[in-house]
């Protein structure tokens, strides 16, 4: 496969340029902050243009384009400041939903298709940071069905989902239920993380399901949220190489017009060094992405994790000091919401908190190569 | 009363039980914790302070301060920071109180530095201009003097704490005649004064930190210059050597290792306290060992400054990386934290955080934000990588 985008892909790379800056240039501010698209509207426009559930399979509403359209999608919503939930309300269900045999399942999903957000996941758990295969959340059998009890922490897109995607263990292993948003015993309570996006904590307190509940597992369920995991991995990461991009791209900009002592900022060797540094790092980050994505699209192999592995771990890195520089070299106005250059280290903080640390993602690599 | 080696330990005991005495726990968490002090808490310390006699330590005492020398107050800031005593009105106290002493008329002294020393008044600085800013001396705001008063049009900008803030110690224009920096005056101007706006600038994690303020023919009395006119210059850059001391802002990194360091207990990372981690020991191995060399580096300076009355440029080295170890502590926390670093300081007022997210995480991502500030604030790094050039390296 190769690296350069085919004919198929820069169209849509165009038309997905030309859309999210229409959005932006149609956003308003809100509270004094750079403008940012509204994300419900967006996700309805990129759905109508084909393109946000793509990467489905056709089953499921997409268009199974892959992973390198997936990439496309999530590297052009990353030049744009928008609280999309591409990730957490689209990729981590999706990719769950579509392996499961139920088939309101596959209704779900075509919802999602469709630029809605109707499922959240909720994996993670109060101390367990990244780890998702041994949750304490029990599933009890309960007549038919069965009796969930936990805490599950952090979940992304938490606060309007209408249903939950819920790992909890029985004797089995490892299963994965859909949980209706009302069910009884189930408390929602939502927060604000530091990008302005809502994130929820979902307690269940002996919340009864019925045994169709049971989405994935107990026998492959620990597979299939790795799976998934892999998939938001990698889109984070192609988001963080647009967000790198679209940063970098605005800071040079700013250093042509900013002039201090009589001349503008780009002439001064000291800045220009430092951005053809970050250039440089960009065009690693995005040479390890389009390897990732070639790689998944061949499969889900051991070769594939660990370039997801190290694309993310490039991404963490890279987003993190292109995040802080395009602050810095604007001086006290890149600290301002009002210009918003400071999204991109918030977002790229927001992604490695979430998914995993650099380090997480190093010690994965490792594992990958170490069983290869 | 200065310092001997024999009563530092009197001395500090000393702060020790003052801090114990009058220093409120909730107080002490938030400064624990790097969160903004409320107005009332501040004005609430500095009359114990004042009480105490401690309001103004650097201050000559016949304005309320001390006349302890550089060590004295040099040990007094470090103690008190050991213990969690907030800082506040760092702009009365450590630069317009000092700045009228040197520069001030009788006048200008009996008026403002009482109400400085009890926040009567509350004072910003007003020196950066969206123009001026590594370059202040091209500063625009102007002056002229018509009869007893300057009329001043301008605007001033990222103007920190200037909403809670009566008046400003300003930097204008009065003369476009030879070099920029020979043109520029110093003046105290009351923000209630027709003619003058502010509006707000936020952060970009959302908190109000800046404000941007306009001057539509404000008058000024020239009764409220300090010093000559346009000598404003030498007087706004003659920081007190003692103050350049803290460049390192070392009490603020001590205090993040601080939270590191109890969160390195709390925080499990693969079923053990993270203290127990390889990685993660090694990583705290690396902040403890740079904050102790910047804790000797900032004791060299101290013991310069005794020696030698100065510490010249070494305050740029102090600068330039007391603030990058901030920031990598800052970073620490939050990586540390991991998925629990992920709310904004607003999620703990809805309680969807109790009991899952450790208190310990509190404001930790605003102060990682917050910090990338120092390091373009008073001479960006660049700006102190300039001074190490020229003025250490001769290059
Ligand atoms: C947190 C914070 C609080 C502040 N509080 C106040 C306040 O209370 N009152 C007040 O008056 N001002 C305040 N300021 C403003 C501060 O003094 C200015 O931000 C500072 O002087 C830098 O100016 P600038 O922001 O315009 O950046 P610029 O000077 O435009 O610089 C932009 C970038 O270019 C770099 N750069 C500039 N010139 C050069 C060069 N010659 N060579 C290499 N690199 C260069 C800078 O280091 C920076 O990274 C505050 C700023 C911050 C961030």
């Amino acid at each position: 496969m190769r690296f350069a985008a085919d004919e198929d892909e820069v169209m849509i790379e165009d038309m997905l340029d030309r859309a999210l800056q229409n959005a932006r240039n149609a956003a308003e501010r809100v509270d004094g902050y750079a403008p940012r698209p509204d994300a419900a509207a967006l996700r309805v426009q990129l759905a109508e243009l084909g393109l946000w559930g793509a990467w489905l399979p056709e089953a499921a509403g997409g268009f199974d384009g892959g992973p390198r359209l997936l990439m496309t999608l999530a590297r052009g919503l990353g030049r744009v400041p928008t609280h999309h939930g591409l990730i957490g309300g689209c990729v981590i269900p999706g990719a769950l939903l579509t392996r499961s045999a139920r088939e309101d399942a596959h209704d779900l999903a075509a919802r999602m298709a469709k630029g809605e957000i109707p499922v959240a996941v909720a994996v993670m758990e109060p101390g367990a940071r990244w780890t998702r295969d041994s949750p304490t959340t029990r599933a009890e059998g309960d007549g038919s069905g069965y009796r969930l009890t936990g805490i599950k922490s952090h979940v992304a897109e938490g606060g309007t989902a209408e249903h939950f995607v819920v790992s909890a263990r029985d004797e089995d292993g490892l299963s994965l239920f859909l949980v209706p948003a009302d069910a009884e015993g189930l408390t929602v309570s939502t927060y604000p993380a530091t990008d302005g996006t809502t994130w929820a904590m979902v307690r269940a307190d002996g919340v009864r399901v019925g045994s169709s509940a049971r989405l994935i597992g107990p026998g492959d369920g620990a597979a299939a949220l790795d799976k998934a995991f892999t998939l938001a991995v990698f889109t984070a990461a192609a988001e963080l190489l647009g967000s790198c991009e679209a940063a970098l791209a605005q800071t040079l900009d700013y250093l042509r017009t900013r002039e201090q002592f009589g001349k503008p900022l780009s002439t001064k060797q000291a800045l220009q060094f430092r951005a053809a540094d970050l250039h440089a790092d960009i065009e690693m980050l995005r040479s390890q992405v389009l390897g990732a994505a070639n790689a998944l699209s061949s499969g889900y192999t051991r070769r594939a994790r660990s370039d997801v592995a190290a694309a993310m771990t490039l991404a963490i890195q890279t987003g993190d000091l292109v995040g802080r520089e395009a602050i810095h070299l604007h001086g006290a106005i890149g600290m301002t919401r009002e210009l918003g250059i400071g999204y991109h280290l918030l977002r790229a903080d927001i992604l490695s908190r979430w998914l995993g640390s650099a380090e997480h993602f190093r010690e994965r690599f490792m594992a990958e190569e170490a069983a290869a | 009363m200065n310092m001997q080696t024999g009563n530092e330990a009197a001395f500090r005991a000393e702060i020790a039980e003052f801090c114990q005495d009058n220093l409120d726990p909730a107080v002490r968490r938030q400064s624990d914790l790097g969160l903004p002090l409320a107005q009332e808490a501040a004005l609430n310390w500095q009359s114990k302070l004042v009480a105490r006699g401690w309001g103004a330590p650097s201050w000559s005492e016949e304005w309320g301060g001390t006349g302890w020398d550089m060590r004295k107050l040099f040990i007094f800031e470090e103690e008190m920071a050991a213990h969690g005593a907030p800082l506040v009105g760092t702009f009365n106290i450590k630069m317009i109180g000092p700045i009228l002493q040197a520069h001030g008329t009788p006048e200008q002294k009996a008026h403002y530095l009482p109400k400085a020393l009890s926040f009567e008044h509350q004072w910003c600085q007003g020196y950066s201009e969206p123009g001026a800013g590594s370059d202040l001396a091209s500063l625009q705001t102007r002056a002229e003097q018509i009869g007893d008063d300057y009329i001043v049009n301008g605007t001033k900008i990222w103007t920190s704490e200037g909403h809670l803030a009566n008046h400003m110690f300003c930097l204008v224009r009065t003369s476009r005649e030879g070099r920029q920096q020979a043109g520029i005056s110093f003046l105290l101007i009351d923000l209630d004064t027709p003619g003058v706006s502010r509006r707000p600038v936020h952060h970009f994690y959302g908190a109000h930190v800046f404000n941007q303020f306009f001057f539509d023919n404000v008058r000024v009395p020239v009764a409220n210059r300090v010093g000559e006119e346009n000598a404003g210059w030498g007087i706004a850059k003659a920081l007190l050597e003692h103050e350049r001391l803290f460049s390192a802002r070392h009490t603020e990194a001590r205090r993040k290792l601080g939270r590191l360091e109890r969160l390195s207990h709390e925080v499990q990372i693969d079923g053990r306290p993270a203290i127990q981690d390889a990685q993660f020991r090694d990583d705290l191995a690396k902040r403890k060992i740079e904050l102790r060399a910047l804790e000797n580096a900032t004791m060299r300076a101290l013991e310069r400054l005794v020696d030698d009355g100065g510490i010249g440029p070494f305050a740029s080295v102090l600068k330039l990386r007391g603030v990058e170890v901030n920031q990598r502590l800052d970073r620490a926390i939050v990586q540390l934290l991991g998925p629990d670093a992920l709310p904004a300081q607003a999620a703990w007022e809805g309680g969807a955080l109790d009991g899952i997210v450790p208190d310990e995480a509190r404001n930790a991502a605003e102060s990682r934000y917050w910090w990338r500030g120092p390091a373009i604030a008073g001479g960006s790094q660049e700006m102190q990588r300039s001074i190490i050039t020229k003025h250490i390296l001769n290059l």
